[in-house]
């Protein structure tokens, strides 16, 4: 590590998603993305630092939009013979001609970037093929004399990305990868980081001390994120909701209100969770589509009512079970009398016992006037809370940070183990019992018994969901 | 027309004609003609107010909703109708019988002197005035402003131009006299079917049932599959015979089959034959006419200038929504250019393929009448080619109607492309127009970058605006 950091310039023509790439790379999620030229004004750097220390800097510039004119100019500055300026000499004349600084303050804000990077990140749109403008702008880059690569951004089935190969080579770029920002696999940005080492192999250990910082915040940022969930674990089931009447009559009439209040508390409790794995990864302005509650619909992709019977069958929640066990016992009467109708009844019937036997939202009202809705089902809600977290984490974990639009809750297929599941199961017991353990609570307590518990959730959520690997 | 504009003005207490937008048509040549008049004003309208798409979207929704509604709302009144003219005929069962003579009278005779009546008129040449008026009473719902009663007030009288306001109307009147037929027929056959009506006729006359035998024999004549009635059958259904019958009960069991089953099969079989089939011939060949008349009038001199200065309305609904009219309208709307630009359109390739034929079609720039003058730019880099077109397209001699630029949709909308129309617009002769068609929409749906289309779409209608082609004029397809 010498101190400087390795500047990496990615330039390229217009809304090719040079920013989008950068988001992706430095794992910020706060840059301005649009599908419009010239969203990116000026040219930017993102400087990732290891303990203090600056060691690798992305440098985002505007897009190229008239190369071909700039070439012109540069040709013009340039001159013949033995005063003619070498490519980069021109370049720093064409950028600090202030007689041309109206008709080209993109490109110069650009070419001021090129100046100062170590390597050049030609970044390619393959939705489109080459155009005239992108050899221009590939022959600009030539005169700074800064190694450049490229990226092929933006893949998909049928795109132009062979058609690119051949130009980038022509042109005489040889380093090429793929490099989709908005999917931003971990192989093909791994694949980026040694291209960049094999260009300039004095920041190799720079390159390699950024790929393991990766890997350390990925590890923070899941340990982050089971602490978050456990938090919430612990909060939503030990919940209780209690309200005192003047009379019993005045209680029974807000029994209704008080249902929608509880519900609606532990909704927001569990929208403050997943903005919280949101902001582990990054993302600290995602919003969760589907976390809206009451978005109910059986056909709909968002059915993530946590309310919702349906929902509750998809993830696993004990009406599934209900309905396997009485679909099997149906099946045994259809094996003595073959008519198929007892299966279908079985499951129906099991299905309707998992339903109202497991239902524990009920609200009680005393003599005294005293509301009061117990905690949830320590049987039937912690898959069901597991599994909408560990959904969302898995979300965000692979989610690259180019993307602006919201993460869609959708049922997952997250199992956690018989094991996991009895473990966890005896910890919502234990805070059913303890209804003050819940921060939604008027006033909760944070004891050494609370914080045991949320230590032993969030190891069973680590390990179950294997947060602590790298998805 | 200047009674309607009148009426239009007090009723929504605005001024139909813009006092600004009418300076600008009298600075130029003012034409003769009141309708080359009407003309200069909307294209002078459209000029000034393009910007606000959402007129020429209103008045486009307002024509395809009255188009649909008349061809639906049609058979379906005439349905209702003619169940309620069968009702009007059946008596209660066991207190009179079925009067033989209202039945053909409200069946046969009455829908076919109508028939006659209406081919008659149409056939002498008869012009609807208010042909016209409902296009523009349809846009008033739509709540359009003046640019789509504008436009609402040359379709009506392109429709009348083309000869086509007869056979539409009379096609329209077919369409409710089908669907009255489908009413009484299906109400009679279900009702003769199911409940034992009997059949009488009665009259004054001395020997009027003579006049009934010759009915029945004709009746029969014109009946596949049925037979007239016989004298005895005829003799039997007279009003009186039965009567005696009734009030003697001494009843009729050998004739009361015939006098049942022997009259309301002729009947309806016959109703189908005289009344239904005409009016199910009379329908097709008005409708044939109407789309031979809307081909032929669209060729006319008139009719392309005023569906020029139409043009814009409907593409600013086709840049959003292709398709959004039913075929018919879309015939008798989108036409070519007019005669000043009688050159047609060139088209200009931008650093893409030239459009496909199928592609200018689907975005409706074959109507527009398109020339064979296609310039290319190859390459985006390629600034001679750049200038070479915008110097063909200035020639004040050589210069086509107007200009169709095409850009891939993939592309960026940047500094070149937006520099390039600008030259373009601004090298045209004066009011010539610069379209923008972008091709390749279809690929980029289909890339990573197809969810955010719509931002790539605004960005492209915001570089073209820069560029002072209105959003009217851009184009998106392929």
């Amino acid at each position: 590590m010498s101190g400087v950091p390795f500047r990496i310039a990615l330039v390229g023509h217009s809304n090719v998603g040079k920013t989008s790439l950068v988001s992706a790379l430095a794992r910020d999620a706060t840059l301005e993305v649009r599908e419009e030229a010239g969203t990116t004004r000026g040219h930017y750097e993102t400087v990732l630092s290891i303990d203090g220390t600056e060691v690798l800097s992305f440098i985002d510039t505007p897009g190229f939009e008239t190369a071909d004119a700039i070439n012109r100019r540069l040709d013009e500055l340039g001159g013949t013979g033995a005063d003619a300026l070498d490519g980069r000499a021109s370049l720093e004349a064409f950028v600090a001609d202030a007689a041309t600084d109206e008709a080209f303050a993109p490109e110069k804000e650009a070419l001021r970037g090129v100046l100062k990077a170590d390597v050049l990140v030609y970044v390619v749109d393959v939705t489109r093929p080459p155009g005239g403008q992108q050899r221009q702008e590939l022959r600009l880059l030539r005169r700074a004399g800064v190694p450049p690569m490229a990226v092929l951004n933006l893949l998909f089935e049928g795109d132009d990305r062979e058609a690119w190969r051949e130009l980038l080579r022509r042109e005489q770029v040889f380093n090429i990868v793929p490099l989709d920002a908005m999917e931003f696999p971990a192989t093909q940005e791994a694949s980026f980081y040694d291209e960049l080492a094999k260009l300039r192999p004095e920041y190799e250990d720079d390159v390699q001390q950024v790929r393991r910082l990766r890997s350390v915040r990925g590890a923070a940022a899941a340990e982050e994120a089971a602490r978050r969930i456990a938090e919430g674990f612990v909060d939503l089931l030990a919940f209780r909701l209690v309200r005192s009447f003047d009379t019993r009559d005045d209680a029974l009439a807000a029994r209704a209100g008080a249902n929608e209040e509880f519900k609606q508390r532990l909704r927001d409790r569990e929208r403050l969770m997943f903005e919280a794995i949101a902001a582990a990864y990054g993302f600290p302005d995602t919003k969760v589509a589907g976390e809206v509650l009451d978005v109910a619909g059986s056909s709909g992709d968002f059915v993530a009512d946590l309310f919702d019977p349906e929902a509750l069958q998809r993830y696993g929640a004990s009406m599934a079970t209900s309905v396997a066990a009485g679909a099997i016992t149906g099946s045994l009467l259809d094996s003595v009398g073959g008519m198929g109708i007892g299966t279908a009844l079985g499951a129906v019937g099991g299905g309707l016992v998992g339903h109202f036997v497991g239902r524990r939202i009920t609200v009680d009202v005393d003599a005294k006037g005293t509301l009061s809705i117990p905690s949830l089902s320590p049987v039937r809600y912690p898959p069901v809370l597991v599994n909408r977290a560990g959904t969302v984490w898995r979300l965000f974990a692979t989610r690259s940070h180019a993307r602006r639009d919201d993460v869609a809750l959708a049922p997952g297929d997250l199992a956690v183990g018989a094991g996991a599941l009895t473990k966890l199961r005896r910890l919502a017991s234990k805070c059913g019992k303890n209804p003050r353990w819940s921060t939604m609570d008027p006033e909760p307590e944070r004891g050494a018994a609370r914080a045991r518990v949320v230590d032993d959730v969030a190891e069973i959520v680590r390990r179950s969901l294997r947060l602590e690997e790298d998805p | 027309m200047v009674e309607f504009a009148r009426a239009w003005q007090e009723e929504r207490g605005a001024a139909l004609v813009d006092p600004e937008v009418a300076a600008g048509v009298r600075d130029g040549d003012l034409p003769d003609d009141d309708d080359d008049r009407l003309v200069a004003y909307a294209r002078e309208l459209l000029d000034r107010r393009l910007p606000d798409g959402a007129d020429g979207r209103r008045a486009v929704e307002g024509l395809r909703a009255a188009f649909f509604a008349f061809g639906l709302l049609l058979p379906i009144l005439g349905l209702l109708a003619g169940a309620a003219t069968l009702r009007a005929t059946l008596p209660p069962v066991d207190v009179r019988p079925v009067n033989i003579l209202q039945f053909v009278g409200a069946g046969i005779v009455a829908p076919t002197a109508f028939l006659i009546f209406t081919t008659a008129v149409w056939a002498l040449g008869a012009r609807a005035a208010a042909a016209s008026h409902w296009v523009v009473w349809a846009l008033s719902l739509a709540r359009s402003t003046a640019l789509g009663t504008s436009a609402g007030r040359l379709t009506g009288r392109v429709l009348r131009r083309s000869g086509v306001t007869a056979p539409l109307l009379a096609g329209w009147s077919h369409r409710f006299w089908c669907g009255a037929f489908v009413g009484f027929l299906g109400l009679a056959a279900w009702r003769f079917a199911t409940v034992d009506h009997l059949f009488a006729w009665s009259s004054t006359l001395p020997d009027f049932h003579v006049w009934i035998e010759r009915l029945g024999a004709l009746l029969g004549a014109v009946s596949p599959g049925q037979s007239a009635p016989s004298a005895q059958q005829v003799a039997a259904s007279e009003y009186a015979s039965l009567e005696a019958a009734w009030v003697h009960s001494t009843g009729y069991p050998a004739t009361d089959e015939m006098l049942r089953k022997g009259w309301w099969r002729l009947l309806v079989v016959s109703t189908a034959m005289v009344g239904w089939l005409p009016r199910i011939v009379a329908f097709m060949v008005a409708e044939v006419r109407v789309s031979h008349g809307i081909a032929r009038g669209l060729d006319t001199p008139w009719s392309r200038a005023a569906l020029a200065a139409l043009q814009p309305v409907l593409a600013t609904a086709r840049v959003g929504d292709a398709g959004v009219l039913p075929r018919r309208a879309r015939e008798g709307l989108e036409a070519p250019v007019d005669e000043a630009h009688a050159r047609g359109l060139a088209v200009v390739p931008f650093a893409t393929e030239a459009p496909s034929d199928a592609l200018l079609s689907d975005a409706g720039l074959d109507r527009l009448g398109l020339s064979d003058l296609v310039l290319p730019v190859p390459e985006d880099d390629d600034r001679e080619a750049m200038a070479a077109v915008t110097a063909r397209v200035g020639d004040a001699e050589r210069a086509p109607g107007g200009v169709v630029v095409v850009f891939d949709f993939a592309a960026t909308p940047d500094r070149v492309r937006e520099q390039f129309l600008k030259d373009v617009a601004r090298a045209l002769p004066e009011r010539r127009p610069v379209h923008v068609l972008l091709g390749g929409v279809d690929r980029f749906r289909r890339s990573p970058r197809g969810r955010r289309l719509d931002e790539r779409r605004e960005s492209w209608l915001a570089m073209a605006e820069r560029a002072g082609v209105p959003e009217a004029r851009v184009y998106v397809g392929g």
